[in-house]
């Protein structure tokens, strides 16, 4: 057996020592509880933690029983598919305006990246008070143009809807790094185009797109992934209501782990979940070679 | 020689067992571990009735820890205490929040019997209703409970011209007389009733009859009471006595009332004191009323106790000083007693009809808190606590359905009302009745 010189012998235990605390944290904080939710899924635990093995019963209840599950996900997918191209080309678009030079830049960036760094619990409840039916600031507004507005968060048909403008308005971290994506692309090629007579628009589609495509691939799938797991505003402002309208998988889970006390269950539909994810982001992942364009490529 | 040494010594260890056994009740002794939840005004309670306990009991040695609730800390590190065996001797438990129905208990009945207490000369009526499982065991023992009382905006009721509804009043006849308190536009607009976040829990009560017997063995909710219960809700919230389920999530309730937008609040005793200077400060001229009964008059208000009591748990290495401390918290150390109603009422009868039913609020005497001891027996434990909160969310689904989604009653209980006795009986109750 080879033995390891004096410099790698100690290049080696300083590498373990350094990824030791996240290791552990990694190992005990992720791996452990993710094992034990996948235990816990295929038991009938309750609250007080006692539960026998069923097998896979929580997995067959959920999909083929309970029709709550079904709406949990339909609600989730159908938010992901509204909120996700929403923020998308919103965060393009802003990114882009934020990369020109006009005036007062420092404080537009400021200005949208601010909802981003505002405290969810309060932005929702102020998103609330606009929304509400009777005396929300928005109904207000539009009766001004003589629009009778909806009851936002209490109609089954706007409630959703509502939860994806509240959240629209804090995508400021989405156009923070789509900023700095436009910003990375040379500023030669613009140049280029603009002395070969490139209107504005020829050269986002030309340009500007395609060299973001890697940024619009991130933004893509970190707001997937987080889309997928809305629970805040429907928790706080609708409880998941009017029925069941907006309520998601993640509430779905919460509710059944910690109000019913069915752990083994609401770990299962947590896996449920997870997979979901994993597979709209492997679907991603292979569509990426045919849109996004590295630089090297 | 040695044979004879040991039956010294076994003789001599059995008869200190034997003393130990029959002083436990005089001389406590050792270490009890106390877990208690709550904040706030809670927290303050829990304190003083454990330093209360402190002090009458100095050869104890008493730790405790005071959890929040908020953000399930107190369910989380209850559930995994319990689940692992390292539970504190003596641990909160509420028949209507958390703890009913685990084997994680001791059962009191032998402690009762054991002390020959009667329950009902000590405590006030209807305070230990609900601490009982499906199969006869005594979970826990009673601290305290909070039930509801109406509060009115007297001036709307007297520019209104509409007398103040007395005892006996249902939510059925309001809808003729509430009618004059509706009315307005946008932010002016006006209100019969607060819809406070108990009226979830209350309104089953509305149409004369129950989600569930008493003793958790069967289901009511496919009946036609419960089925009044949705017409009545709907009426409420669709012709505008009520706000909707949005709009009462974001203005609250109680903003609403302290505005003038509303004509009546449902108060419960855990926020009179701050509720009652709250509306004083803003000019409103509050007047407090009984609450509604049920349609069809089954001698039962619409109205919910919120309860909250102790339980010894079975890996107790105390629990004759757990014991000790419930029943002097529930009715056998007044001083615990007079704790306890820094937050709700005291379960011991003495303690309640002598001190906290003499409490009084500026301005209103004791008229509250000698409700609160009077109609408690005439309140339904919170229907929809711990175990049963996912039939109660069945419920919300066909409240929201009636009063949000254009449905009616009848196709409201078409849709749900099988689903929530299906997941009544996925609890199993009747089963554990049956079996015993």
């Amino acid at each position: 057996m080879k033995r390891l010189t004096g410099l790698k012998k100690r290049n080696t235990i300083n590498f373990y020592a350094f990824i030791a605390p996240w290791l552990f944290g990694f190992l005990v904080l992720t791996v452990y509880p993710m094992l034990e939710s996948f235990r816990l899924s295929l038991t009938n635990t309750g609250f007080a933690g006692d539960g026998d093995y069923i097998g896979f019963q929580n997995f067959i209840q959920a999909f083929t029983i309970e029709t709550s599950v079904l709406i949990a996900f339909k609600n989730t997918f159908l938010y992901v598919l509204m909120f996700v191209p929403c923020s998308l080309v919103l965060s393009f678009f802003l990114g882009w305006l934020l990369s020109r030079q006009i005036r007062f830049l420092g404080f537009f960036r400021s200005v949208f990246y601010i909802p981003y760094l505002t405290a969810g619990v309060a932005v929702t409840i102020m998103w609330g008070w606009l929304f509400n039916g009777t005396f929300g600031l928005i109904n207000y507004a539009l009766s001004f143009f003589g629009l009778q507005g909806p009851n936002w968060l209490g109609d089954k048909s706007t409630a959703l809807i509502s939860i994806v403008i509240m959240n629209l308005w804090s995508i400021g971290n989405g156009v923070l790094i789509m900023l700095a994506g436009i910003q990375d692309i040379p500023r030669s090629y613009f140049e280029s185009a603009e002395i070969d007579g490139a209107s504005t628009w020829r050269q986002i589609i030309s340009i500007t797109i395609p060299l973001s495509t890697p940024t619009i691939y991130f933004n893509l799938v970190i707001g997937v992934i987080g889309a997928f797991q809305l629970f805040n505003q429907p928790y706080i402002l609708t409880n998941g209501g009017p029925v069941d309208s907006t309520m998601t998988v993640s509430l779905f889970i919460f509710r059944n782990a910690f109000e019913y006390g069915k752990m083994g269950y609401a770990s299962a539909v947590a896996w449920a979940l997870f997979f979901a994810i994993m597979a709209v982001v492997l679907l991603l992942q292979a569509s990426q070679r045919k849109w996004v364009f590295y630089g090297d490529s | 020689m040695i044979k004879k040494f040991l039956s010294m010594l076994l003789a001599t260890v059995m008869l200190m067992s034997l003393v130990t056994i029959v002083t436990a009740e005089e001389a406590l002794s050792g270490k009890l571990t106390i877990w208690a939840w709550g904040a706030d005004a809670e927290a303050e309670q829990r304190e003083a009735i454990i330093q209360a306990f402190i002090k009458a009991h100095p050869e104890l040695e008493v730790e405790y820890s005071i959890i929040p609730t908020a953000d399930s800390v107190w369910d989380q590190k209850a559930t995994a205490a319990l689940t692992s065996g390292s539970g504190p001797d003596l641990i909160q438990m509420s028949p209507d929040y958390f703890g009913m129905n685990t084997k994680y208990y001791l059962d009191l009945r032998p402690y009762v019997e054991r002390d020959g207490i009667d329950l009902d000369a000590v405590l006030v009526p209807g305070m230990i209703n609900g601490y009982y499982d499906t199969d006869g065991k005594l979970e826990g023992f009673p601290m305290h409970a909070n039930i509801f009382m109406m509060a009115i905006n007297k001036d709307m009721f007297d520019e209104a011209g509409v007398a103040y509804p007395e005892q006996g009043w249902t939510l059925d006849n309001m809808l003729d007389w509430g009618k004059a308190f509706v009315g307005g536009e946008g932010a002016g607009k006006t209100y019969a009733m607060a819809k406070h976040w108990v009226m979830n829990a209350a309104m089953p009560y509305a149409g004369g009859s129950a989600p569930y017997s008493d003793d958790l063995s069967e289901c009511y909710m496919n009946t036609p009471e419960i089925e009044k219960s949705l017409e009545l809700y709907q009426k409420l919230i669709l012709e505008g006595y009520m706000p909707n389920d949005a709009e009462s999530r974001t203005i609250p309730s109680a903003i609403l009332f302290q505005s003038g937008l509303c004509a009546m609040y449902p108060l419960g005793g855990f926020e009179a004191a701050q509720f009652l200077a709250d509306s004083k400060e803003n000019g409103i001229n509050v007047g407090l009323v009984p609450m509604p009964m049920g349609i069809g008059n089954d001698g039962k208000e619409i109205n919910v106790i919120y309860a909250t009591g102790w339980a010894i748990t079975t890996t107790a290495k105390n629990p004759d000083a757990a014991w000790a401390f419930m029943k002097e918290n529930a009715f056998a150390n007044e001083e615990m007693g007079k704790a306890t109603a820094i937050a709700g009422m005291p379960a011991g009868k003495d303690v309640a009809e002598n001190y906290y039913a003499k409490i009084e609020y500026e301005g209103f005497g004791t008229t509250f808190n000698d409700y609160m001891v009077q109609h408690l027996d005439l309140s339904h434990i919170n229907p929809w606590g711990g175990t049963l909160a996912s039939t109660g969310d069945i419920w919300a689904n066909m409240v929201e359905a009636v009063t949000m989604d254009g449905k009616s009653p009848a196709e409201a209980m078409a849709t749900y009302s099988q689903q929530a006795m299906d997941e009544f009986a996925s609890y199993g109750f009747s089963t554990a009745i049956k079996a015993n």
